[in-house]
């Protein structure tokens, strides 16, 4: 044991020397939870109306029944409004000009352009921005029909004013029965992000930390390793365990930090790490198997990227798993990834308790005993392959 | 020229028997924009659905009536709807399995609670899966019942001025259907969007670029490491052909595999991204514009170690922010800065002419796309020199 | 600063095909090269002899072109050589101390590389890669990739690159570091069969024995300067060209000595127990007489060691510091 952890020492040693690994490991998962959870998180989006033209009474009462709606207004000028419908960036763009604006002020009919975006998307915000503009005038078109009855304006004016006290507007009470929804309800703005980088993260560093294996055994450091009185078990539980400690440093520092910077709940941080302190060692075995089937550092690094990137995506480590197509949440399992997903998911959003997370933990063991055997068994292969 | 062409070609050479530039420049992104678009299928498929509403309404209540009118209306708005009318119980169950996207409760005696001025609520739920499309739904009706709120102070503001109870209907239905001083129409502006599918292919292409094109980078740092930089140095040449060469090295290999992903990409997921010509002179602007940062990195990096660092930093600083994964979106500086990103901007131009633009359209990506090109090389020129050929 | 035993002898026909003229080159406070001069003629191998980071690599960069001198000049065949002037690169040839070649490559393609970028072109490079490929004893091995090379097979295509182009003058840096005793054998024979074809050769190294073997004259250096310049007799001749005879044996030391001491030949003779130490003029030729001298005084002679000084004494006594310190 004493040698394997002499073996794991160094290797954590040789892992904080290179300075490449201070980004990748420590900077950019939070840079990316930052951007994830505020592209993505927090309150619902009702759509983006952007509203050309001058300052005005009426713009300020469509920018005021708009907000009301949830829905973000800004303000730009003519053809960046144009651009910024072009590109997607605003859902709707809406024209007020010097005539409407004239119109307006003396209450007179005028028209107002609406300049819809090509995203399917923007629709809801098409339908809101009807809603918005055709209240603008509702007391005017109450008034109208009253003089039409034959009362004057002023006593118009004055009865509806009462009236609209006294009476109660019909109200739209919307519940949502969507899993989806529902899912992420009480899901803070990062706690997603937070949980997806992480996986993604120690997976990944893990994998392309495969090279430093290659090196190893490239500058015969395995070999002098083995020619000590060190058996092939004891290098290889070193090799792994230093593999597995830097996996769950990374993973215990972005747990850490994101509480810390974003307040990101990790629900019962005992079971949370537990639920790291196993996925690492998938992790680390991965991270074995992958250094020992190829010679070569520089294509471990690639191959390492390319497969940490793409098991987190296919894992529910770019996108919640809740959002996949059925068969592709089923096909996603096939990852450790997922199942630390649906761990987490359960301690974070429903409080869960180790009984709760216990499959998880378990298909986890299963996945971590087979990668650790498998690379154990190539590594011993591939020691007795010269380099 | 010859000794240059021998150089690149030479270079080129060893690129491609290093399969690392395959796996990075071409399989790794292939595989992740096959990864993602499997799992996003669905969600990427933006085209609307037909709004299922289920709707249990009072019998023979006119407003409750005029409500459900106001929602099967909408496929004028281009929207299909299919209303449902059935039990208040059912309304939740088919909300729940998501065989309606929206689910309406209009309460019994809603037409005369309303007209009373009496506090009304309409229950609406949504459904498993819904989306954009109950969304719309919502608001024809928060706009229907605004309407009909109003209609219902002004019935009640003509009592108080006691006008006859036979006229207060009439009044009502002048406000609800009342038109507007303001009315809408629409405008037209042009297209410059990418679907979500060709969003993905074009980001992707975007943030392996700058992988791709530092390959240009290690392959001088690899000289050095070979020990042929001395001997290079050595030749009947200007030693500028090394450096040169190495830098057109990357643009080659970031042409060839951007057209590659470009075109497989929108093969395999059905995405076209229009004319030919303009998307070439955008790939050859995008390669110039991401070399370009190869220039800078040349002298910064001393190992591969360190400039596979540094060139990894700027892809994903410049990827992200440029949308590889998921569209950007910023006002004021943020969004200008954001703007002047190598990435984003060729995202926009593919953008542009997926919509249908041609060359003369994609004047404002190009222009980015070159001037950032030129201030790296300015940077570039200021940088001092650490790295491999120092 | 540079002894020069005589004026710089310049053996077969004497053309003068490289000048180093008062090199310095300074990196930061160090003085690398500190004025360095010397000629190469064509025909002749130069050698220069030091002990590792005497400023070799340094002065044979500025030689090629990869280093700008702060001071002084190199020419090559009449022109000025310097990072940037390619022209007289063309009649260079250099064997980098490092392996210089592609692993992804195979022999092939890197000779045809290097010799493209030298200016060959069509037959002329064809025949020439394929000479140069028999002369290392690479034509079997030419098509795989050198990576998969043993370590002589590369010092070997290393070396091949650098004669690809018939070049007048051909510098080679330490060829020999690392290099079984075999290779290095062979990589000594091809520098002197190029010597005889008349190629000027500048062979950095800090083994003796092959500065001796090699090297038509030998540039002392250290610490950046020239010590000590000129063919191996004229810089031992500096030590003051004395031998020694160490005569084991029993019998009374005293009296041989005495005997010794009276011959011409003999400068010194020091009796210890057991032994006789002689200082001796031209040694090979006295040898004889000295052992006749001192088996007629009564010495019974078990063992006769001559000792020459060579080029590692000439080191000692210019620097007073061993080669291989």
């Amino acid at each position: 044991m004493r040698a394997a952890l002499a073996i794991a020492g160094v290797e954590l040693l040789r892992f904080v020397k290179d300075k490449g690994n201070i980004f990748f490991t420590f900077i950019f998962p939070l840079i990316l939870v930052f951007v994830l959870g505020s592209q993505f998180g927090g309150s619902g989006n009702s759509g983006r109306v952007t509203i050309s033209g001058p300052d005005s009474e009426l713009r300020t009462a469509v920018t005021e029944q708009l907000e009301d709606d949830e829905v973000s207004v800004q303000f730009a000028d003519h053809d960046a409004m144009l651009e910024q419908v072009a590109r997607g960036r605003t859902d709707v763009g809406l024209v007020i000009d010097q005539d409407s604006v004239a119109a307006f002020d003396n209450g007179s009919a005028t028209e107002l352009e609406l300049i819809a975006g090509n995203a399917s998307t923007s629709m809801a915000a098409q339908q809101r921005v009807q809603v918005a503009v055709g209240n603008l005038d509702l007391r005017q078109v109450q008034v109208n029909a009253l003089e039409g009855a034959g009362v004057s304006a002023d006593d118009a004016a004055q009865a509806l004013e009462g009236a609209a006290g006294q009476a109660s507007a019909p109200t739209l009470e919307v519940t949502s029965v969507d899993q989806l929804s529902q899912e992420f309800q009480g899901l803070g703005q990062f706690d997603l992000g937070a949980s997806s980088q992480l996986l993604l993260f120690t997976f990944l560093t893990s994998l392309a930390g495969s090279s430093t294996l290659i090196n190893a055994r490239r500058q015969g450091v395995m070999g002098r390793t083995l020619a000590s009185p060190v058996s092939t078990l004891q290098a290889i539980a070193g090799q792994s365990l230093g593999r597995w400690v830097i996996a769950f440093f990374q993973g215990g520092y972005i747990m850490l930090a994101t509480w810390l910077l974003f307040g990101v709940d990790w629900g019962n941080i005992a079971l949370s790490l537990l639920v790291l302190a196993v996925f690492a060692i998938v992790a680390a075995g991965a991270a074995m198997v992958l250094g020992s089937v190829l010679d070569n550092e520089g294509a471990a690094v690639g191959a390492g990227v390319g497969l940490g990137l793409v098991l987190a995506a296919i894992g529910g480590g770019m996108m919640p798993l809740e959002i996949f197509p059925e068969t592709m949440r089923t096909i996603a399992h096939v990852t450790p990834h997922a199942w630390g997903y649906d761990a987490f998911a359960e301690i974070q959003r429903s409080n869960g308790n180790l009984i709760d997370i216990l499959p998880m933990l378990g298909v986890l063991v299963a996945m971590a005993v087979g990668v650790l055997l498998l690379g154990t068994w190539l590594l011993r292969r591939s020691l007795a392959r010269s380099l | 020229m010859r000794q240059l062409l021998t150089l690149l070609t030479t270079d080129l050479v060893q690129r491609l028997r290093d399969k690392s530039v395959i796996i990075f420049a071409v399989i790794v992104p292939l595989a992740l924009m096959g990864a993602m678009n499997l799992v996003m299928g669905d969600t990427m498929d933006m085209d609307l659905e037909t709004a299922t509403v289920a709707v249990s309404a009072p019998e023979d209540d006119q407003l409750a009536a005029q409500l459900i009118g106001a929602i099967q209306a909408l496929p004028e708005g281009g929207l299909e709807v299919e209303v449902t009318e059935t039990s208040a119980a059912d309304v939740q169950a088919l909300a729940e399995s998501g065989d309606a996207k929206l689910g309406l409760v209009i309460p019994d005696g809603f037409s005369a609670a309303l007209m009373a001025g009496e506090p009304v609520e309409v229950e609406a739920v949504e459904g498993d899966g819904s989306g954009i499309e109950s969304t719309v739904v919502l608001s024809v009706v928060q706009g229907f019942l605004d309407r009909a709120g109003a209609s219902a102070v002004a019935a009640a503001a003509g009592a108080e001025l006691g006008l006859p109870p036979a006229e207060l209907g009439g009044l009502a239905q002048q406000v609800a259907t009342g038109e507007s001083a303001i009315s809408m129409t629409t405008g037209e502006a042009s297209n410059e969007q990418l679907d979500p599918k060709g969003a993905l292919i074009a980001g992707q292409a975007g943030l392996f670029l700058m992988f791709t094109v530092s390959f240009g980078v290690l392959g001088l740092l690899a000289e050095r490491e070979f020990g042929t930089l001395a001997r290079l140095r050595s030749m009947p040449m200007n030693p500028h052909l090394i450096t040169l060469s190495k830098v057109l090295s990357s643009f080659v290999l970031g042409v060839v595999a951007t057209s590659i992903l470009l075109t497989a990409g929108g093969l395999l997921f059905g995405v076209s991204f229009g004319s030919p010509l303009a998307i070439a002179a955008l790939i050859v602007c995008a390669v110039i514009a991401t070399t370009s940062l190869t220039f800078i990195v040349i002298k910064l990096a001393k190992t591969s170690e360190q400039a596979t660092v540094i060139q990894t930093i700027l892809a994903m600083v410049l990827g992200i922010s440029g949308g590889a994964f998921f569209p950007m979106s910023g006002t004021g500086l943020f969004g200008t800065l954001l703007d002047l990103n190598p990435v984003g901007a060729m995202i926009r131009g593919l953008g542009i002419t997926s919509g249908g633009g041609g060359l003369a359209d994609i004047g404002a990506p190009v222009l980015i796309l070159l001037g950032f090109a030129a201030v790296a090389l300015v940077i570039a020129r200021f940088v001092p020199d650490r790295g491999a050929m120092a | 600063m540079t002894q020069t035993a005589t004026e710089p002898t310049t053996t077969g026909d004497g053309q003068r095909v490289l000048v180093v003229d008062n090199l310095v080159r300074r990196f930061g406070d160090l003085t690398a090269v500190d004025d360095v001069s010397f000629t190469v003629a064509a025909g002749e191998t130069y050698g220069l002899l030091g002990p590792n980071g005497a400023g070799k690599t340094t002065t044979i960069s500025m030689i090629a072109g990869l280093l700008e001198p702060d001071q002084g000049s190199v020419t090559l065949l009449g022109q000025q050589m310097g990072p940037k002037k390619a022209a007289p690169k063309r009649h260079l040839g250099l064997v980098p101390q490092d392996l210089a070649i592609y692993p992804d490559l195979s022999a092939r393609e890197n000779l045809n590389f290097f010799g493209k970028l030298q200016g060959l072109a069509g037959g002329e490079l064809k025949s020439r890669v394929g000479e140069v490929l028999e002369l290392t004893g690479l034509t079997d091995r030419a098509k795989g990739p050198t990576k998969d090379f043993s370590g002589g097979m590369k010092r070997r295509l290393n070396i091949g690159i650098g004669l690809l182009h018939k070049p007048t003058m051909l510098i080679l840096d330490e060829p020999t570091v690392g290099v079984d005793p075999q290779s290095r054998n062979a990589i000594l024979e091809s520098v002197e069969a190029l010597s005889d074809e008349g190629m000027a050769v500048i062979y950095t190294t800090h083994y003796m024995e092959e500065a001796e073997r090699l090297c038509d004259r030998i540039g002392i250096i250290d610490s950046g300067t020239l010590q000590a310049e000129g063919t191996r007799d004229e810089l031992i001749r500096l030590t003051g060209g004395v031998d020694n005879i160490q005569l084991t044996g029993s019998g009374d030391t005293a009296a041989a000595a005495e005997a010794l001491l009276a011959l011409d030949s003999v400068a010194q003779a020091d009796a210890e127990r057991g032994h006789l130490q002689l200082t001796v003029h031209d040694a090979p030729t006295a040898v004889a007489q000295i052992v006749t001298t001192a088996t007629a005084s009564g010495l019974q002679l078990s063992d006769v060691q001559i000792s020459r000084p060579n080029l590692e004494s000439v080191f000692l006594h210019l620097t007073g510091k061993a080669l291989r310190d």
